[in-house]
């Protein structure tokens, strides 16, 4: 049993903010019977840092980068030692994402994880993905919940692997600046191995919780 | 939106061309890694080379002890203690430069030889011993003339003796020289190399057919005994067989007879020369669970078998790319008895551990398809771009000793594994480092 569960746990936890304050959000909606009021066609600001209260927008564009660690979870079905002969490991990203509608963006994320295994070899992973996400704010913070699917190139002991990957997990930001936001992210990977012919005996999906200290640059 | 999906395909792009790298459907990279075992051996053979390994049982006494040539020691530790220390051969600083074990009809006890140097470049001077105990160490009085030959630059000496080799109890030397000119480091010749055998406490020349004595240009290989009649003499080029330990006898009748079988059997050999091969090593499996053999490893990957006397030879290719180390017979499940044999580097061609299996189906390291001493993660992990020297399987003990040379990238990487074998179907425990 890996040592850094409780240190998964807060970062759980922290990471469910964004849930509890969407959920706050969703309470101090306007009542769909009021009147209503016109969307303003730019985004306001807040008065004294130019910060938008509502940047997610269409049009808008993010530009993030990532770095943190991951921990191997399982390895299935278990034919040795698991994911405990995996050590905890380090993953890093940039991700872009465009709006297409309020709140809503779609993108990209080029990264690299890598995890030293017990024999001191490297277990590499370099995803490529699709991303979709739902932003919301309550100023300073902003939140979202992502999802993302792609390829992924797994490389250990000189050789290489081709496999598709899904992972999804929420991010919570302070908006420090009109620019810049920083936050927590977190997701969990799926990674399947799939062989096939006569070696789909050798079928295996890892998991993998990755969480990262993320900058995102508002263009 | 379109803007969106633009750059995602951009990436996607992107990494499908980065992705156009060869991957291997035949290899299972996690459940490889779920295979993995934590190596934890000696800390004097971790990033240390391992050249050579053997047991010494003496009944005598009755110490059975394991030692293990290291490039400048010689290491011992009780059967089953795995807790190794330094032989002290002679006091004071020395090195060690290689030890061999022989045991047969040639020598009354088993005997430990090793060659030693001691001095320094300015003051060299290289020994032989022997003991029969590993504590007691005898010194050889007469050493090869070309010892104290003054042709022989000083400080190139430290050349002189490359290696020790044993075959049914009798000891070889090959010395190795330099045609410098005195007091020069200018090298006046190509090095030459001369093989001599041991007997009455002296080394004398191997005065035979076998072209590299008195003296060749080609690196000698070793010398096996093939159990029954012929000791096989093998130079890089040249081979010779002959009923006689000291190469002597009639060397013409006995190429003769010896060469015929060769030809026919895929080995070219041509009045004692060997042609389209260079031998890299010679290695005799005769075990009781495996059918006595000689086999020459070439340096061009190739294994080529001598077996049943002269019924039978063939040849096999392993890896094109590098030359092969000794073979060695080891215990397996399903076909009684498996080859182990490793690689070597070679200029800019890099070792790749060792292959396993039978004759003419060897694998690389693969314990999953061939049921060798390994699982496919330990290999992986060990040896799997590491020189592997030699083998060697102690009966007593049922397992397997490898030593390799393990570089300098890591310490989790050493000179001497071992694996057992568990039962009597097997499988083999694994390599675990010593």
């Amino acid at each position: 049993m890996k040592p850094y569960g409780a240190a998964a746990s807060i970062i759980a936890a922290l990471l469910l903010l964004p849930v509890y304050v969407f959920a706050a959000d969703l309470a101090d909606a306007p009542n769909p019977d009021s009147p209503k009021i016109a969307a303003p066609s730019a985004p306001s600001t807040a008065e004294s840092s130019g910060i938008p209260v509502n940047p997610f927008l269409p049009g808008d564009e993010l530009v993030g980068l990532s770095v943190g660690p991951n921990f191997p979870t399982f390895i299935l079905p278990q034919t040795g030692a698991g994911a405990s002969n995996l050590d905890l490991g380090v993953d890093f990203s940039v991700s872009y994402q465009y709006f297409v509608a309020t709140g809503l963006a779609l993108g990209g994320e080029l990264g690299v994880a890598v995890n030293e295994t017990i024999a001191s070899s490297f277990l590499v992973n370099a995803p490529l993905g699709f991303t979709a996400a739902y932003w919301w704010t309550k100023l300073p913070f902003e939140f979202s919940i992502q999802g993302e699917v792609g390829g992924y190139y797994e490389r250990d002991y000189s050789e290489g692997l081709f496999g598709m990957y899904a992972k999804a997990g929420p991010a919570v930001y302070w908006r420090a600046t009109s620019d810049w936001s920083l936050g927590l992210n977190a997701n969990f990977w799926l990674v399947p191995e799939l062989h096939y012919g006569a070696y789909a005996n050798l079928d295996q999906v890892a998991g993998f919780f990755e969480t990262s200290i993320t900058a995102v640059y508002h263009l | 939106m379109l803007k969106g999906l633009r750059a995602s395909g951009a990436m996607l792009l992107g990494f499908a061309s980065i992705l156009a790298i060869s991957c291997d459907n035949t290899f299972g990279i996690l459940s490889t890694i779920q295979g993995e075992k934590k190596q934890a051996g000696a800390s004097i053979f971790q990033e240390t080379a391992v050249f050579n390994f053997f047991r010494l049982d003496n009944n005598l006494t009755n110490t059975h002890n394991y030692y293990a040539v290291t490039g400048g020691t010689l290491q011992v530790s009780a059967v089953g203690q795995d807790s190794w220390s330094s032989v002290p051969i002679v006091s004071g600083s020395y090195s060690l430069r290689s030890a061999v074990l022989a045991e047969g009809a040639g020598i009354s006890q088993p005997t430990i030889f090793a060659l030693i140097e001691t001095g320094g470049e300015a003051n060299l001077s290289i020994s032989v011993y022997y003991s029969t105990d590993g504590t007691t160490w005898t010194a050889v009085q007469t050493l090869p003339p070309e010892q104290a030959a003054g042709y022989i630059d000083k400080a190139s000496t430290v050349e002189s003796f490359d290696a020790l080799y044993s075959a049914n109890g009798h000891v070889y030397a090959e010395y190795h020289s330099y045609y410098h000119k005195p007091d020069s480091t200018v090298q006046n010749g190509p090095s030459t190399y001369t093989l001599y055998y041991f007997a009455n406490n002296r080394f004398d020349n191997v005065a035979t057919g076998f072209t590299p004595s008195p003296a060749s240009d080609e690196t000698i290989r070793g010398v096996v005994y093939d159990g029954t009649n012929y000791y096989w003499f093998a130079s890089e080029n040249h081979l010779y067989v002959t009923t006689d330990y000291t190469g002597g006898s009639d060397p013409t009748g006995e190429t003769a007879a010896i060469s015929p079988l060769l030809t026919t059997a895929g080995f070219s050999l041509s009045a004692g020369t060997t042609s389209g091969w260079s031998t890299w090593a010679i290695s005799f499996t005769g075990s009781a669970f495996s059918d006595p053999a000689v086999y020459i490893s070439t340096k061009s990957g190739y294994l080529l078998q001598y077996k049943n006397g002269a019924t039978a030879a063939s040849s096999s290719m392993v890896n094109t790319a590098v030359p092969l180390t000794q073979a060695l017979a080891i215990p397996a499940s399903s076909s009684g008895y498996s080859l182990v044999v490793g690689t070597d580097a070679l200029g800019t061609t890099a070792a790749v551990g060792y292959y396993e299996g039978g004759f003419g189906s060897m694998v690389q390291g693969s314990g999953g398809s061939v049921a060798g001493p390994n699982a496919a993660a330990i290999f992986s992990t060990t040896v799997s771009i590491a020189p592997v020297h030699a083998f060697y399987y102690d009966t007593s003990t049922s397992t397997v000793f490898m030593c390799d040379s393990p570089g300098a990238s890591s310490t989790a990487f050493y000179g001497l594994y071992a694996s057992t074998w568990t039962s009597a179907s097997g499988p083999w425990s694994g390599w675990s480092a010593q």
